[in-house]
C-alpha cells in the first residue's frame, strides 16, 4: 500500500512538473500561411546521467543488461547524405557507456549505390539474478558485411562475426567461456529462368571454460527458385552441414527440400512441401534420428475479400537408430492445421487458428520405464479479435493449448487470455490498458508422497497501463505501469516462483527549443519474492537527459 | 510410408497439372504502379529537380534515408532512379488528362506492395508476399517501412509505444532496429502483436524491452525467396546466440536435439514466462511431465539441475544421465 502511494505521488510530482513547464512555452497558434519548411537536422547527440537506489537482488534488476549509473551517451547518430555515386552515403551511430554496455552500428553506401559496408560493434554486462555474490557476465558481438551487386539482378556479400561470452552463475554451476567466429561468403542471382544463390559458411567455436568440445561447422547451402508463370512457383534447397569436435569423429547434416505453390484459381492456391534430412551422428551413444521425411500439402482460399481460410496436412516420419546403427523404430506424426481469418466489417477483424498434432506410431522406450516419452496429442487453437474505431483500438485475445501422453496418462492444459484497449481521449492525451492471464492445468501424476503435478504449472496475471500526456506542444508526460503477480503452489518452497512485480516508469519531455531538449525520468520498481524475500528487490532510478539535433 | 506416399503422389500430380494448365493462361492483372510506368515514355521521366519545386521537404528528406542513395545510380532505367522511381513519371503526374502518381498511404495494401515489389522481386516476389501472414492480415510494405524519415510517424491503429516506454529510458545501450522502419521493432510489432509484448513484461524473457535484442533476430519477417523450404528449424535459431548447446553431444536430450517434439520450445517460452529461466512450467514439473516417475519419489529437493545433480539438462558429452556437460 506504501508503494502505491509512492507511486501517485511520484505521479503527481511530475504532471505538476509538466504542466509547470507546459505553462511556459505557450501553445503555437494557428499560422494563417504556410511556414516555411524548417532546415532539416539529420544529427542527433543525447547525453545522461542516471542513478540507481537497489536494495536486495541487484543481480535481478541487471538479469538482461546493465541500468544507467553514471554518465551515459544515451545516442550519437550522424549522416553522411551522400548520394552514393559521387559522395557516400553514411549513417554512424554510437550508445551506451565504455565500462559496462554499449552499441556502435554503421553503415556506409557507395559505388553507384551498388557496395554497402556494415559494421558492428556491442558489449553488455549483466548477472545471474541471484542475491549471492556472482562476478558480472559479459558478452561481445562485432560484426562486418560487405555486400556488392556488379549487376541488378545479382550481388555476392561476405559477412564476419565474433561473438565472445562469458557467464557466471551461483554455485554449484561452474562458469561458461565461450568464442564464436563465423564466416560467409555467398552469391545470390539470376540464372536461367529462376533466381539462385549459394552461401559458405565456417563457424569455429571454442569452449574458453573447457567443459565441452570445441568444433568446427562447415556449411554450405544452395537454393534455387523458379518461378513458372504467374501460377506456379517452384523452389528447391540444399544444405551440408560437417560438424567437426574435438577429439571426436565428424558428424555430418544434409537436408533437402521442394516446395511448391500453384493458384489454381485466381481466389484459391495449394502448396505442396517436401524436405528430409540425412543425419550421421557417430557419436552420440543413446538413440538418435538418422532420417526424417516431412511432407505436407496446405490449400489456401481466399472467400472474398473479408475471409482468409487455409487448411493444411503435414505428415512427418522420424528413423531412429542407436550409435552402432541398429535400427531402433519410426516414429509418425501427422499434424492437421487450419485458419480463418478476415475482417467483419472495416472495424473489426478476427483470426481463428487451430493445429492438431497426432503421434501416430509411438517409439520404443529403452529405459526402466518403457512407457513413451513423446506426446501423441498436440492440440493448439488460437482466436483473435481486433476492433479499431475512431479513438479507440482494442484486441482480445485467446490460446489454448493441450497436451496428452496416454501412456503416461499426463495432460496438461495451458489457458491465454490476453485482453487490451488503447484510446485516444483527446488530441493531446491517450492511453492503453492491457490484462493477460495464464492458467495451466496439469493431471495425471500423483505420487506416493502426495505431490502433484498441478502444483508446478503456477498461474500468472499482469496489468499494464500507460498514459501519454502533452501539456504544449513542448512539453509532455508518460507514465507506464505493469504489474504481475503469479499464484504459485511452490511446495519446495523454491524462490523465483512466487512474486508480485511491479514496474512504473514515468518520463517528462521537455523541448527547450528546435534544437535542444530535456527528459527526467523516475523509475521506481520493486519484485517481491514472496518465498525468500531477498530474490525479491526494491530499486529507484533516476535519470536526467539532454538532446540536440543539429 | 503410405501417407507419405499418397501426399507426395497427390501433390506432385496437382503441381504437374497446373503446370501444363497454366502454360495455357495469359498473364493475370497487373498492379497500378506497373500499369503507370507501362504507360509511360521515356520523356515522361523528367529528374527529382523537376519535384524540388514542389516537395522541397520531402525531396531533401530523402536524402537521410538508405533508400536514396541506391537509386541514385545512373545505371538504373529512369523508370528506377529517384523520386519517380516509387511515385511514377512526373509528366503522368503534371498531365492535364488522366494524370497519376503513386501515392503508397493511399492505395490499398496489395496494390501498394505491388509498387514496391516492382524493384524489389529479387529477394521478395509478389507470390512469396501474397502467402505470408502480413500480407492476409491485408498489412503492406509501408505499414512497416517508412521511406521518407519525416514520413508520417503513426503508428497502426494510432499504438502507444507500451514496452519501449517502460524500459527504454532506463537502460544504458539499445539495439537500433533495422533501417527504414517506422518505429523500433518492439514498438512497432508490439502495436499489432499485443499478447507477445504482454510475455515480455513477465519477469523472464528475451532482453528486448532492455534493448539486447529485436524481434527479427528470432524471425524472419519476410519470406524471402529461400526461406520458404529451407526454413531453420528452431533449435538452429536458438544456438546462433547459446553456441554451447549447440552440440551434437555424445549423450543427447531428445527435446532439445529437436528428435521428436518442438526442439527448445519444448521447455522453453521463447517470448517470455513467468517462471525461471523462461520455463514453460516450475521447478521439477518441466521434467515430471514427461518422466513422469520422478515427480518427487526420486528425489525430493529442489529443481531437477539446481540440485546438483542433472546439470546438463541440454546435453552431454560424459554423463548418460546428464549428470555434467
Amino acid at each position: 500500500m506504501r508503494s502505491m502511494e509512492r507511486y501517485a505521488a511520484l505521479i503527481t510530482l511530475m504532471a505538476a512538473a509538466g504542466a509547470v513547464l507546459g505553462q511556459d512555452q505557450p501553445e503555437t497558434k494557428p499560422e494563417t500561411e504556410e511556414p516555411a519548411a524548417p532546415p532539416i537536422r539529420w544529427n542527433s547527440f543525447s547525453i545522461g546521467y542516471g542513478n540507481w537506489d537497489i536494495s536486495r537482488n541487484r543481480g535481478k534488476v541487471f538479469q538482461y543488461a546493465h541500468p544507467r549509473q553514471g554518465f551515459d551517451l544515451r545516442e550519437f547518430q550522424g549522416l553522411l547524405p551522400g548520394d552514393g555515386v559521387r559522395s557516400p552515403w553514411g549513417k554512424l551511430s554510437l550508445h551506451g557507456t565504455w565500462e559496462s554496455d554499449n552499441i556502435q552500428r554503421g553503415t556506409l553506401i557507395f559505388g553507384n549505390g551498388r557496395a554497402r559496408l556494415d559494421f558492428g560493434f556491442d558489449r553488455s554486462e549483466f548477472y545471474d539474478p541471484t542475491p549471492l555474490p556472482v562476478d558480472a557476465s559479459h558478452e561481445r558481438n562485432a560484426d562486418v558485411r560487405v555486400s556488392y551487386r556488379p549487376a541488378d539482378h545479382w550481388g555476392l556479400f561476405a559477412v564476419y562475426k565474433d561473438k565472445t561470452q562469458e557467464k557466471h552463475y551461483a554455485a554449484p554451476k561452474p562458469r561458461t567461456a565461450t568464442l564464436a567466429r563465423t564466416v560467409a561468403v555467398g552469391l545470390e542471382g539470376d540464372l536461367g529462368p529462376g533466381h539462385g544463390g549459394v552461401t559458405y559458411s565456417e563457424t569455429k567455436h571454442h569452449d574458453r571454460s573447457g567443459l565441452r568440445a570445441g568444433s568446427t561447422q562447415r556449411r554450405i547451402d544452395l537454393f534455387y527458385g523458379w518461378q513458372a508463370n504467374e501460377k506456379l512457383n517452384l523452389e528447391g534447397v540444399f544444405s551440408n552441414v560437417r560438424i567437426q569436435q574435438r577429439g571426436l569423429r565428424d558428424s555430418n547434416v544434409r537436408s533437402w527440400g521442394v516446395h511448391a505453390d500453384w493458384d489454381f484459381t485466381p481466389m484459391t492456391s495449394l502448396a505442396f512441401d517436401f524436405r528430409r534430412q540425412d543425419l550421421s551422428m557417430p557419436n552420440v551413444e543413446n538413440a538418435y534420428v538418422r532420417k526424417r521425411w516431412t511432407t505436407g500439402l496446405r490449400l489456401d482460399h481466399r472467400f472474398s475479400s473479408k475471409a482468409n481460410a487455409t487448411l493444411g496436412f503435414e505428415h512427418r516420419e522420424a528413423e531412429r537408430v542407436r550409435a552402432d546403427q541398429t535400427f531402433v523404430d519410426v516414429p509418425k506424426w501427422n499434424t492437421w492445421n487450419g485458419r480463418l481469418s478476415g475482417r467483419l466489417n472495416d472495424s473489426l477483424r478476427y483470426s481463428v487458428r487451430g493445429k492438431w498434432e497426432h503421434l501416430q506410431r509411438a517409439p520404443v522406450m529403452v529405459d526402466i520405464d518403457p512407457r513413451s516419452l513423446y506426446w501423441d496429442d498436440r492440440i493448439l487453437l488460437d482466436a483473435r479479435l481486433d476492433y479499431h474505431w475512431d479513438r479507440l483500438n482494442a484486441y482480445a485475445s485467446y490460446g489454448y493449448r493441450f497436451l496428452q501422453n496416454s501412456p503416461r496418462n499426463v495432460e496438461v492444459t495451458s489457458n491465454h487470455l490476453a485482453l487490451g484497449a488503447g484510446y485516444v481521449f483527446t488530441d493531446r492525451t491517450q492511453g492503453y490498458l492491457e490484462i493477460s492471464n495464464d492458467t495451466y492445468r496439469s493431471t495425471g501424476v500423483r505420487d506416493g508422497d502426495g505431490y502433484d503435478l498441478d502444483w508446478f504449472f503456477p498461474s500468472q496475471t499482469t496489468y499494464a497501463l500507460g498514459v501519454n500526456h502533452q501539456f504544449s506542444p513542448a512539453t509532455s508526460l508518460t507514465v507506464a505501469v505493469s504489474h504481475s503477480v503469479t499464484n504459485n503452489d511452490n511446495p519446495l518452497l523454491l524462490p523465483g516462483g512466487n512474486y508480485r512485480h511491479t514496474e512504473l516508469t514515468a518520463t517528462v519531455r521537455h523541448r527547450l527549443n528546435d534544437h535542444y531538449s530535456l527528459e527526467l525520468v523516475v523509475a521506481p520498481w520493486t519484485l517481491r519474492d514472496r518465498v525468500n524475500d531477498a530474490y525479491g528487490y526494491r530499486a529507484t532510478m533516476i535519470g536526467l537527459n539532454w538532446s540536440m539535433k543539429f | 510410408m503410405k501417407i507419405q506416399t499418397v501426399v507426395l503422389i497427390l501433390g506432385v500430380a496437382s503441381l504437374l497439372y497446373g503446370s501444363l494448365e497454366t502454360q495455357q493462361t495469359s498473364r493475370s492483372a497487373q498492379s497500378s504502379a506497373s500499369k503507370l510506368f507501362a504507360r509511360a515514355k521515356p520523356d515522361d521521366f523528367m529528374g527529382d529537380d523537376y519535384c524540388l519545386d514542389c516537395h522541397r521537404e520531402k525531396t531533401v528528406n530523402f536524402k537521410a534515408s538508405a533508400h536514396s542513395a541506391v537509386m541514385n545510380d545512373p545505371n538504373l532505367p529512369a523508370s528506377r532512379r529517384g523520386c519517380e522511381g516509387c511515385h511514377g513519371p512526373g509528366a503522368i503526374h503534371q498531365a492535364d488528362e488522366n494524370p497519376e502518381v503513386i501515392v503508397f498511404r493511399k492505395m490499398d495494401a496489395k496494390e501498394s506492395s505491388a509498387a514496391c515489389l516492382r524493384c524489389h522481386e529479387s529477394t521478395l516476389s509478389e507470390n512469396h508476399w501474397k502467402r505470408s501472414e502480413h500480407a492476409k492480415a491485408d498489412l503492406s510494405c509501408v505499414s512497416c517501412h517508412q521511406i521518407h524519415p519525416d514520413s508520417d510517424p503513426d503508428l497502426p491503429h494510432g499504438a502507444l509505444r507500451k514496452n519501449a516506454d517502460t524500459k527504454k529510458p532506463v537502460f544504458t545501450a539499445r539495439v537500433e532496429s533495422k533501417a527504414l522502419l517506422r518505429a523500433d521493432e518492439a514498438t512497432l510489432c508490439g502495436s499489432c502483436h499485443g499478447p507477445q509484448t504482454a510475455e515480455f513484461r513477465l519477469t523472464s524473457h528475451h532482453p528486448i524491452p532492455e534493448g539486447r535484442m529485436l524481434c527479427s533476430d528470432c524471425h524472419n519477417v519476410h519470406p524471402s525467396k529461400n526461406e520458404k523450404v529451407s526454413r531453420a528449424a528452431d533449435r538452429d535459431k536458438c544456438v546462433t546466440c547459446h553456441t554451447e548447446f549447440q552440440g551434437p553431444f555424445i549423450y543427447e536430450h531428445d527435446p532439445v536435439a529437436g528428435h521428436g517434439g518442438e526442439g527448445c520450445a519444448e521447455c522453453h517460452k521463447a517470448h517470455g514466462s513467468h517462471n525461471p529461466k523462461m520455463l514453460n512450467s516450475f521447478s521439477r514439473g518441466l521434467c515430471a511431465q514427461c518422466h513422469t516417475d520422478k515427480l518427487s519419489n526420486h528425489y525430493p529437493g529442489q529443481t531437477c539441475w539446481t540440485s546438483g545433480c542433472h546439470a546438463a539438462p541440454h546435453g552431454s558429452n560424459t554423463s548418460p544421465n546428464l549428470l555434467r556437460p
